[in-house]
């Protein structure tokens, strides 16, 4: 039988007979002391002139690493103060078990997902995300429609509802309940408009805790199995009894689990740590929280982007790692630090999707812009450059050196302004609302970016 | 046809986050306290030890009055937001105006009415029958089989989970959702077992948090949109985010939700008065806080956690004769002895609840045992016996009178032993697990306990 | 060694998070005839500033000022406990910090209590997902100069209005300030809850602090 889930009463039962520890303790005696012996023992260096690295022992490395820091330090549970400790013999027995690939969605609209290798020439999934930004009640079908209608969406996130009939959506409150099942009603009403009524959406990202998530949970108007439903990994290497209650409820239900995990770099390790806490995060998804595929969305701690030469690098090299020694289904999600209708977000956009595709990622996951958290500053511009320009990569069948040189060459038109990138516009002001059509304006700073990245050797296709 | 609750779900939320704050000591001490006490006085509520059951209707009348005073003055406090939930009289009106007096539970040929009932009321007692306690996992379904497959009962709620496969569950833990899981479909297991698959089950027990709650929720293998569910309150007269939250889950999900609440008696609702007081207000907070359909109503004694004294006796009758003559709300009234089964107290105290309970004008929930603490202590059979009493009493029309003279009576046989009463068997021990039935011992002790009272001239069918 | 060498050897000891250096420092410096604030001010204020620039540009990260953070506590015990009578350390204010109720994500919220602490600051810092009742009573119990708030998800920045209105109806709103930060802030969710200041970095944090309590 197919993993996940992996023996889930012996890791709930982990959960409450582990190591006791202090969280003190695990972050300042185990957790940093074992981010710093692996980096130093298999040597990983960062080299700011190689972003895209074409070193398939590197990335060995790195996975090695990542395995080492995973059994030595295990996964520390905040509800209990435990650790939960796996053997390599465990972790071996669910990654060989792990399944071949996944479905989402449902009938005409149903999609499967499959693990990708370096410089695969398979297209890898696609999924359009405003994940995580703030929206009226008012615009939130408008928005969502907007996302779902994008052709090249295998699937789509939606975004958070801050008010529901007058009520902050405050986690814990009735009004958080409340607001899950508005998203949850309203997300399935876009997908019907659209016409693409099996669509996987990813739910319910208004429902924070255990409680609202299981709730917006319905055949008939929540929630489906065949959704996208995420439990987080609580950055670096923690759960808490909350999260694995959601877990189990997904698993009971059917419904495949999405891992959520953001390594951050600046907190506990340098940009090499954080790379190795990447690939850890992936076997506390597989292990822990039982999840069927990832949504990886390493960032920096200050610019909380992923789109700088250095993130670029960890996010190459963490997906080039699992693509050479796992089957891991990752979706590489973006986060820009420019808003909508900047030319710095396409490229940001634009490189992500490039560097993902080609480096390995099985899933482009596109894009959170503007930090992620201005008030509706997203719109399905800045996902279809990453996943156009992703896809455009691996049709032209560019190798990690060629997208290296494009790398380099881009980069130098945002790196300076990362602390001090433009918020944009908000979606009303570069969507009609209407008509659901992008404006003019964002049009042809799209197309001029484009046509840039084409002229170094992006063919896309329209 | 139903029309409340839900009461106007999206400004009751709103007021939940608007209200007034409050702590927690200034609503007990300053708010709910002095209010309570100005209106014993005011009233001039008395216990009479000697009218457990009391033929008084202007008494019933005053307490519905000061009770209607002391909710419009005191409110709710949620204990999340530390802020006080307060409603206009015409509100609370509005809401019981539209509220329905009468429910269907259960599906299919196992469907059951759930009504209101009058004082001295015609119709029989909608009766659920539960245990009200944890036990041990081997032993869950044939527990639940033995409730279940009692011919009076209307509903079922199975014993509590506290392991599942060996490991200790504690709230909020992903223990709490994989035992409650677990619960919900052994139980309804057990009810098609019994040949009573759309039975109401009252779901689920083991699952106290809310996401435990929520997720049991399925209507193939979980709780369906036809049993009941609890929206508990907290003592006295508040309430939390996560009740709420399953409140406004069953309203969505489809449930029939019910209240849950026993006013202490000796904590800050003080006496008898207060208590039945205190009592009668949470009816009211059921409909408009917990918006609930029904409620589950057990005063009890804050330390030795029964009801089947004088004093909280005459709580529970009064508070349903309040409510009987004044609002249109369905209660079931939840036993609690102080003996536990297979001891001649526990029956006798089961009698008296039952009786009190079904003239007074209440439903019936029996009935927990030995203070409800002791792990697989309670069995059917004094379940049985409460509502066969309550059943006797309607069939051969009891007055209150009638009434409160043989409750009187039952209770002088355990009066003195109340607090310091026989614990009695486990249901293992009173039961065979096999052939579910129970043993000759219990057996025989409740037929002699049940002649005696007939002798006394306690009906019974 | 003159107690001026002393001091930076002290400061480059806290700095370069060798303990037993600190420690073996420490006791050479009781050995003299020392004035606390200048050993704080020359010495341990200079080291935060130091570590705080090392934080800045990534080179130290939570590891490491959790380290340095444990050699200045310890170091600043036994000053303490041989301090003659009369004197004391001028501690720069006192602050209650807390990941917001329903929001586990504290590393940013850790960060800036390390931050502070180094800094001088009495922190008292009550962790994740803390209900605002919990936040307002221990204000009020320390007597907290400021609260900071953090909040990553964006359904859980609420809580920090709640904060704040809770402590407005008890009647201490005027006595302590409300500093926020997390991803999901804002400057302009800060104007409009009516909280005293948003920090993007723990920098921003711990500088807003500081011009609060008005010390450098």
């Amino acid at each position: 039988m197919p993993v996940p889930p992996w023996r889930i009463t012996s890791v709930l039962r982990r959960s409450e007979t582990g190591p006791l520890v202090t969280e003190r303790d695990f972050d300042r005696r185990v957790l940093v002391p074992e981010i710093k012996r692996v980096v130093k023992e298999y040597d990983i260096k960062y080299d700011p002139e190689t972003p895209v690295p074409s070193d398939d022992s590197l990335a060995k490395d790195i996975w090695n690493a990542g395995v080492d820091l995973f059994l030595s330090v295990g996964v520390f549970c905040t509800s209990t103060s435990r650790r939960m400790i796996f053997t390599d013999d465990e972790l071996k027995e669910a990654l060989w078990n792990y399944h071949d690939s996944i479905e989402l969605g449902i009938g005409q609209d149903r999609k499967t997902w499959s693990p990708r290798s370096i410089e695969d020439p398979r297209r890898p999934g696609c999924l359009f995300s405003p994940v995580g930004v703030r929206c009226s009640e008012k615009n939130f079908v408008k928005l969502v429609m907007a996302y779902m209608q994008e052709p090249l969406a295998d699937a789509v996130s939606t975004p958070i509802l801050e008010k529901v009939d007058g009520g902050y959506t405050k986690t814990h409150s009735p009004f958080e309940q409340q607001g899950g099942s508005v998203h949850a009603l309203n997300s399935r009403q876009a997908a019907i408009r659209v016409g693409r009524p099996g669509m996987a959406i990813c739910l319910t990202g208004t429902a924070l805790s255990a409680a609202s998530q299981i709730a917006s949970s319905n055949p008939i108007w929540g929630a489906r199995p065949s959704d996208i439903r995420l439990v987080s990994v609580i950055s670096e290497l923690k759960i808490d009894h909350d999260l694995m209650n959601k877990a189990l409820h997904f698993r009971q239900n059917g419904a495949n689990i999405g891992t959520l995990t953001s390594p951050l770099f600046g907190a506990y390790a340098g940009i090499e740590g954080t790379t190795v806490l990447g690939i850890a995060s992936h076997l506390q998804g597989l292990m822990v929280n039982q999840g069927n595929y990832t949504c990886y969305f390493p960032i920096h701690i200050r610019h909380l982007n992923n789109t700088s030469r250095e993130m670029l690098w960890l996010v190459s090299l963490s997906y080039q790692a699992l693509a050479s020694n796992s089957r891991l289904i990752s979706g590489s999600n973006g986060f820009a630090v420019a808003g909508p209708c900047t030319e710095m977000v396409m490229y940001e956009a634009g490189l992500h999707g490039m560097v993902s595709a080609v480096s390995g990622a099985a899933v482009l996951w596109e894009i959170a812009s503007a930090m992620n958290k201005h008030f509706e500053r997203t719109t399905p511009m800045e996902a279809r450059m990453g996943c156009e320009t992703g896809l455009s990569a691996v049709k032209s069948r560019l190798k990690r050196s060629d997208v290296n040189e494009i790398v380099k060459k881009i980069l130098p038109k945002y790196e300076e302004k990362l602390g001090n990138a433009p918020l944009g516009k908000t979606f009303e002001e570069c969507y009609d609302l209407e008509t659901l059509e992008p404006s003019k304006e964002y049009q042809e700073i799209y197309g001029r970016v484009k046509a840039e990245f084409r002229d170094l050797g992006i063919d896309y296709i329209y | 046809m139903k029309m409340v609750p839900p009461w106007r779900l999206n400004q009751l939320l709103e007021r939940v986050e608007t209200g007034p704050i409050c702590t927690e000591r200034d609503f007990d001490l300053r708010i709910l306290y002095p209010k309570l006490r100005s209106l014993i006085k005011e009233y001039d509520l008395k216990f009479d030890p000697e009218e457990i059951v009391p033929s008084d209707d202007s008494l019933a009348d005053d307490l519905w009055n000061a009770a209607w005073d002391l909710y419009l003055d005191v409110g709710t406090l949620c204990l999340s937001n530390h802020r006080r939930i307060l409603f206009e009289e015409s509100e609370i009106k509005e809401a019981m105006r539209f509220s329905s007096s009468e429910i269907t539970v259960g599906t299919g040929r196992d469907a059951r009415r759930m009504g209101k009932r009058e004082i001295e009321d015609t119709r029989t007692p909608h009766c659920i029958l539960s245990p009200d306690i944890t036990c041990d996992e081997e032993i869950f379904t044939p527990y639940t089989i033995a409730y279940l497959q009692e011919p009076l009962a209307d509903g079922v709620c199975a014993p509590i989970l506290d392991t599942i496969e060996g490991i200790p569950i504690k709230s909020g833990s992903p223990m709490e959702v994989k035992a409650s899981i677990a619960h919900a479909m052994m139980f309804r297991e057990a009810a098609r077992r019994v040949g009573k698959p759309g039975l109401n089950l009252q779901s689920v027990g083991t699952a106290e948090s809310d996401a435990a709650q929520i997720a049991v929720s399925n209507p193939e293998w979980g709780a369906r949109p036809s049993d009941t569910r609890f929206v508990p309150s907290i003592a006295e007269l508040k309430i939390d985010y996560s009740l709420l939250n399953k409140m406004v889950h069953f309203h969505q999900y489809g449930g029939i939700p019910g209240a849950l609440f026993g006013p202490l008696y000796g904590g800050y609702s003080g006496g008898a008065e207060g208590t039945a007081l205190v009592g009668i207000a949470f009816h009211i907070m059921a409909l408009m806080v917990n918006q609930t359909y029904w409620s589950l109503y057990f005063p009890i004694h804050f330390r030795y956690s029964y009801n089947t004294s004088r004093e909280l006796l005459w709580v529970l009758s009064v508070t349903y004769q309040a409510l009987s003559r004044n609002t249109p709300f369905i209660s079931l009234s939840g036993g609690f002895t102080d003996a536990g089964p297979c001891t001649p107290m526990v029956l006798y105290e089961a009698a008296a609840h039952g009786l009190a309970s079904t003239v007074s004008g209440a439903n019936l929930w029996e009935i927990a045992t030995a203070e409800n603490k002791h792990k697989n202590r309670a069995t059917p059979l004094e379940a049985r016996l409460a509502c066969e009493v309550g059943y006797g009493s309607v069939e051969e029309r009891l007055k209150r009178e009638d009434a409160n003279e043989l409750v009187k009576g039952i209770i002088a046989k355990y009066e003195g032993k109340l607090g310091n009463a026989p614990l009695g068997k486990m249901f293992q021990e009173c039961y065979d697990l096999k052939t579910i039935t129970p043993s000759k011992e219990y057996l025989d002790l409740y037929e002699g306990i049940k002649k005696e009272l007939g002798d006394m001239g306690v009906p019974s069918i | 060694m003159s107690i001026d060498e002393l001091i930076i050897t002290l400061k480059d000891a806290i700095v370069g998070l060798d303990e037993d250096l600190a420690e073996k420092t420490t006791e050479e410096i009781i050995a003299t005839n020392f004035d606390i604030n200048e050993i704080i001010e020359k010495g341990i204020t200079e080291a935060a500033r130091i570590i705080g620039e090392k934080f800045e540009s990534m080179e130290y990260f939570l590891g490491e000022l959790l380290i340095a953070e444990e050699i200045i506590t310890k170091s600043l015990n036994r000053f303490i406990f041989v301090l003659p009578a009369g004197d004391r350390i001028e501690k720069k204010g006192t602050v209650v910090i807390a990941t917001v109720y329903g929001d586990i994500h504290d590393i940013g919220k850790n960060l800036l209590s390390q931050m502070l602490k180094i800094h001088g600051f009495e922190v008292h810092d009550l962790g994740r997902d803390v209900p605002s009742i919990q936040v307002v009573n221990k204000a009020m119990e320390t007597g907290a100069d400021i609260i900071a708030l953090s909040s990553l998800m964006s359904t859980t920045m609420p809580s920090q209005k709640e904060v704040i209105e809770m402590l407005t109806e008890f009647g201490n709103r005027e006595k302590i300030k409300i500093i926020i930060g997390g991803g999901s802030t804002s400057p302009e969710w800060n104007e409009s809850i009516e909280a005293d200041g948003w920090g993007e970095t723990v920098w921003d944090g711990v500088a807003m602090a500081k011009a609060i309590m008005g010390v450098e």
